[in-house]
């Protein structure tokens, strides 16, 4: 990923998430939002998110400080990372159609959350 | 060639970043700048000064990285402390560094032959603290404080194992972080117990059962019976050969965060976990935070595909201590991300649970012993750490295990120039978000 798009993607997040703060660490860029939304029904209804851009790699990743309980009871299987000396959550969704070049920051969480949207 | 001579005290310019815990603020040296001869004022006195150009060149250095500065001198003699010069120099100089890099610490220190002195000031505090203590990292822990042990100081220098005044001081002073109560996990434990170490956190979530009473000497039968938590019976023990011993259990997984949040505040970390991808988290929180970290593991190679049942293939572990800024885990190739991606299965390492495996004839083995001789060397290394019992050796080291024949090897290890966790996490701290 270009050094300017990665700029460009955390403008976009702060710009879409009022509070968001981020830093570059071990080459990476950490953008951290306050709150992002789940579907409705899920539990809870918010988490604090984290947004990781490598240079290296062409798709950012999304982690959560807590993943919901979908309203059909299930909780999505997750797993927990160290991340700039934070403990974050994460969980298993491939995002298609999304591409740094193309897209926004904001589509890449907003499409990564759809994971919640679904059943199981 | 010759040497140079310095008419001016000797001095060195730390970059430093910074995290919390919850018992104390660290200020972590990444980088030592040595200033060009040029770079220094001649004066009457023999105290440095040094030019308004190489100040500003500080000042850059500290805003493109993000970091405190910290001036470090030293003056010779036991319990040194801050010259009027020093204060002032200090004074009048730190408010710039504050002003241009407020959420970092920035200080002035002085050192003496054991113990160090210094005005540190915290982000957007106006004033500085001198309640401060300074530790630097080789083969050995050197600990740097206000008011050294003056008992049997001279003893200890000539035989740091004599458990006198300065020893015990040293020892009950540590805090230690076991991760991982199975086999050599809890053997440890009652040893560091013994030789006084004054704090011991243990994180473990599991149970003693019936599946894992070969690995080790703690459980009794009734705790087996009972099923007893590891980090309960590891309390009993502890707390019973050292009554004075401050004992923290933690039942949960590492990374979760009440195990950071602690961990960050242990003086030395051992992991006795059985994933790369734990040892991985644990490097990474040692390595952040500048922890030296002791990492203890065994396998019982076992192949099952013989047709006449299965057989015993190799017997190995080790012991590999990492101090921050040697070589490490990720240098040597003990861990790689081909490594941690195959243990995940493909998947994002953090899919990996300390997953029951298939029972196997690897369970059932009687490895007491080896997890045994496994720990006693690894508390032989926290030892080397605290008192530096032998000043000759590496600060990180690889000690091999083979159980068949039951010797131990040193292996050498060398740093990568290019390895991106010594280059980017060691001493990197909290990041500043903004």
């Amino acid at each position: 990923m270009q050094p300017h798009t990665v700029e460009r993607l955390d403008a976009e997040l702060r710009h879409a998430y009022v509070g968001a703060t981020s830093t570059s660490d071990t080459g990476r860029r950490l953008i951290k939002l306050p709150a992002v939304h789940f579907p409705a029904g899920c539990r809870p209804d918010t988490a604090r998110a984290l947004v990781v851009i490598d240079p290296a790699s062409n798709m950012p990743e999304l982690y959560l400080s807590d993943v919901p309980v979908l309203p059909s009871g299930i909780k999505p299987s997750t797993g927990q990372v160290v991340i700039a000396g934070e403990t974050w959550n994460t969980y298993s969704f491939a995002l298609r159609n999304w591409e740094a070049d193309k897209n926004t920051g904001e589509q890449f969480v907003q499409g990564k959350l759809r994971r919640f949207s679904l059943a199981a | 060639m010759s040497e140079q001579r310095i008419d001016h005290e000797p001095v060195v310019f730390g970059l430093a970043t910074s995290a919390a815990t919850s018992t104390r603020d660290l200020v972590l040296i990444r980088k030592l700048i040595v200033a060009p001869e040029s770079s220094f004022i001649k004066t009457p006195s023999h105290g440095a000064k040094w030019t308004g150009t190489f100040n500003i060149e500080l000042l850059n250095r500290c805003v493109e990285d993000s970091t405190g500065l910290v001036i470090l001198h030293r003056h010779s003699g036991r319990n040194v402390g801050l010259s009027d010069d020093d204060r002032r120099s200090a004074t009048t100089l730190i408010p710039y560094f504050q002003s241009a890099v407020p959420q970092r610490f920035h200080g002035s220190i002085v050192l003496g032959d054991d113990s160090a002195a210094g005005m540190v000031w915290s982000p957007n505090r106006r004033y500085p603290t001198e309640s401060i203590e300074v530790r630097l990292l080789e083969n050995q822990i050197h600990t740097y404080t206000q008011s050294p042990v003056e008992q049997d100081f001279r003893q200890f220098r000539q035989i740091p194992l004599v458990h006198g005044a300065v020893a015990k001081s040293l020892l009950a002073n540590t805090r230690i972080g076991i991760v991982g109560l199975s086999g050599g996990g809890s053997q440890l434990a009652t040893q560091l117990a013994a030789l006084g170490f004054g704090g011991i956190v243990v994180v473990d979530p599991q149970r003693f059962d019936s599946d894992n009473r070969l690995s080790t000497d703690a459980p009794r039968a009734f705790d087996l019976a009972l099923r007893a938590f590891k980090t309960s019976v590891v309390k009993r023990q502890v707390l019973t050969i050292n009554p004075k011993c401050s004992f923290r259990a933690l039942r949960s997984n590492i990374p979760s965060e009440d195990v950071l949040a602690a961990l960050r505040d242990v003086d030395i970390l051992i992991g006795c976990v059985n994933s790369l991808c734990a040892r991985a988290d644990m490097l990474e929180i040692a390595g952040r935070y500048g922890i030296p970290y002791v990492d203890v593991g065994f396998n019982v190679g076992v192949d099952e595909e013989i047709e006449t049942g299965p057989q015993i293939t190799s017997l190995s572990g080790n012991v590999f201590t990492i101090v921050p800024g040697d070589a490490c885990m990720w240098c040597t190739g003990f861990l790689t991300k081909r490594k941690l991606e195959n243990e995940a299965g493909g998947q994002d390492r953090s899919y990996i649970r300390l997953k029951r495996a298939k029972k196997s004839s690897r369970e059932a083995a009687m490895v007491v012993p080896f997890n045994g001789l496994l720990a006693s060397s690894a508390v032989t290394e926290v030892l080397q750490l605290v008192v530096g019992f032998s000043p000759k050796r590496d600060a990180s080291l690889y000690r091999k295990y083979d159980g068949f024949s039951g010797e131990v090897h040193n292996w050498e290890l060398t740093r990568n120039p290019s390895c991106l966790h010594c280059g980017s996490v060691v001493h990197a701290g909290d990041p500043i978000w903004s």
